[in-house]
């Protein structure tokens, strides 16, 4: 007589997330050594001068805006990442589907997203520190999270959504890459002929810049990465493991 | 209750068909030994019936559903081969301690015991281990999932041969222990005989044989003597393998028949076969052998 265990797909995809972050919680270190560079690279991220009569006064912006990018970077290379061989073949060692391990990846990068987007929104305080340390300018700082908490946190929120969907930018490249190499050049010069032309510039400025509150812009960019893990498994369908 | 159903599986890559109209059933709590030369189509067949790849055209059902992206086939069944492969940020120890969440028969207490027994190193690195050693936490890995369906392709290469002994022995307590269909290819039919009840025998990509042990021994006998006697007995049968022994003498396998007890009769000398040598003159390529290429 058979005993078939049987287990449902919440189950084993949570047994997957657990094992994801556990297995590669090594990404820590990349993203704080990024963190420091883009303080390091903050210092004088914009600077303007003017001078009236004999006085000039120059001011210099500092923003964690580099540090951002380096962090997108970072999640973009990450979402590619996880989709290698050698990363799909790992979770077939254990109990999983196609789709579990999809879902698994998409929960777990936007479990990295948060973190990397809280610590990311945080390094400003850092980053003041360094400066009084070591500006000899006059020091002015901005607003606090406890200025403006509201939308402090909605800043916060804005920033995980973001490097979450550029993960999964970075998602979609890997499996079409793992699955056609020819796919993956094919899509890569539709979208840079789609970027020449003006309406897709129109598009993006619909889609990103003409927003009335950052909450609507935060809900397209969900919806857009939402739809971009959804395109990638259903790519990924057909993969074949260890071949 | 059948444990796998294959109604003519068909699967090719590029140029090569690797499986062609595969059909086989294989019933419950049976060590089943898949057979088959070098490309034989093994390995193929395990990763379909693992769920790994996709077959081309025909039906596979493992536990009555297809293997490919199921998760009750996923739960219950695994393939331990050298391709498995396990994080690199992860210790030994570690995988085995995550490995109950996903496996709900796993058996902690033999997972540790034959970890020490092999003197596997718990703070090492999968990828890092020599060949053998990582032969050998796959088996460990394999035997402790206790998975209804459990599937080893080529579980001893790279072994040596103590280890090879011991994991022949660990298969065969804890199956008695817990029996479940085990499914091992390989092509030294001779070093796990003794484990089988059934055998698979494919070549070329095709189901060639599937009965018991007993039977396939029976299957074929070997004959020699002087070349005309042998020619007389064998005349209209399906010879699977002749050579010369000498000048005089010529050797033949053939299909065990009625015809046998006369040649007995006449004098032949009648060598019965082992289940490994029946399988290797049944999928041989040429009638002669590798004395043939040296004439």
């Amino acid at each position: 007589m058979m005993f078939l265990s049987n287990i449902s797909l919440t189950s084993v995809v949570l047994s997957q997330v657990k094992f994801k972050l556990s297995a590669y919680s090594g990404l820590i270190y990349s993203l704080i050594i990024l963190q420091v560079l883009g303080i390091l690279f903050a210092t004088g991220w914009s600077s303007s001068g003017t001078s009236i009569n004999n006085i000039s006064i120059n001011l210099n912006i500092s923003s964690i805006d580099s540090g951002f990018i380096f962090v997108s970077l970072l999640a973009i290379s990450v979402g590619n990442l996880i989709t290698t061989r050698a990363y799909r073949y790992d979770d077939f060692s254990f109990v999983a589907t196609r789709l579990s391990s999809n879902i698994a990846n998409c929960i777990v990068l936007l479990i990295f997203s948060c973190y990397a987007g809280v610590t990311t929104y945080f390094t400003v305080y850092l980053m003041r520190i360094f400066l009084t340390f070591n500006s000899t300018n006059e020091f002015v700082e901005g607003p606090t999270i406890l200025d403006d908490p509201m939308n402090s946190l909605l800043t916060i929120l804005a920033m995980i959504i973001f490097l979450w969907m550029f993960s999964s930018l970075g998602y979609i490249a890997g499996t079409l890459f793992q699955n056609h190499k020819l796919l993956f050049f094919g899509a890569l010069v539709i979208i840079i002929m789609l970027l020449l032309t003006g309406t897709w510039i129109r598009i993006s400025e619909i889609i990103f810049v003409e927003n009335s509150s950052l909450l609507i812009l935060v809900a397209k960019t969900f919806g857009i990465a939402i739809l971009i893990f959804a395109t990638s498994t259903a790519i990924s369908n057909r993969l074949g493991v260890r071949v | 209750m059948n444990v796998i159903d294959c109604q003519k599986v068909n699967k090719g890559y590029r140029r090569t068909n690797a499986l062609e109209d595969i059909t086989f059933q294989l019933t419950d709590q049976k060590i089943t030994g898949l057979i088959g030369r070098n490309g034989a189509g093994k390995t193929t067949l395990l990763k379909i019936l693992a769920g790994l790849t996709k077959h081309k055209s025909g039906e596979v059902n493992v536990f009555g559903k297809n293997p490919y992206n199921n998760l009750l086939v996923s739960a219950n069944s695994i393939l331990v081969d050298d391709q498995m492969t396990f994080p690199d940020s992860l210790t030994l120890e570690e995988i085995l301690r995550s490995a109950p969440a996903f496996y709900k028969k796993w058996d902690t207490q033999l997972a540790v015991r034959l970890f020490q027994y092999f003197k596997l190193d718990s703070k090492q690195q999968h990828s890092k281990l020599s060949k053998g050693s990582r032969a050998t936490f796959n088996m460990i890995f394999g035997l402790s999932t206790h998975c209804e369906l459990t599937m080893f392709d080529e579980p001893t290469n790279g072994m040596d041969e103590a280890v090879r002994t011991d994991f022949y022995r660990a298969l065969l307590k804890d199956y008695i222990a817990h029996p479940r269909s085990i499914l091992i290819s390989s092509h030294h039919l001779s070093e796990i005989e003794h484990l089988l009840e059934d055998i698979l025998l494919i070549h070329k990509g095709k189901v060639v044989l599937h009965a018991d042990l007993d039977e396939v021994k029976e299957y074929a006998v070997a004959i020699q003597g002087p070349v005309a006697d042998v020619e007389k007995w064998t005349a209209g049968e399906e010879v699977l393998h002749s050579k010369r022994v000498d000048e005089q003498k010529q050797y033949a396998v053939f299909k065990k028949n009625s015809k046998l007890e006369r040649a007995r009769l006449e004098g032949a000398n009648i060598q019965m076969l082992t289940a490994s040598e029946v399988c290797m003159y049944m999928t041989s390529e040429s009638k002669g052998g590798i004395d043939d290429v040296f004439k």
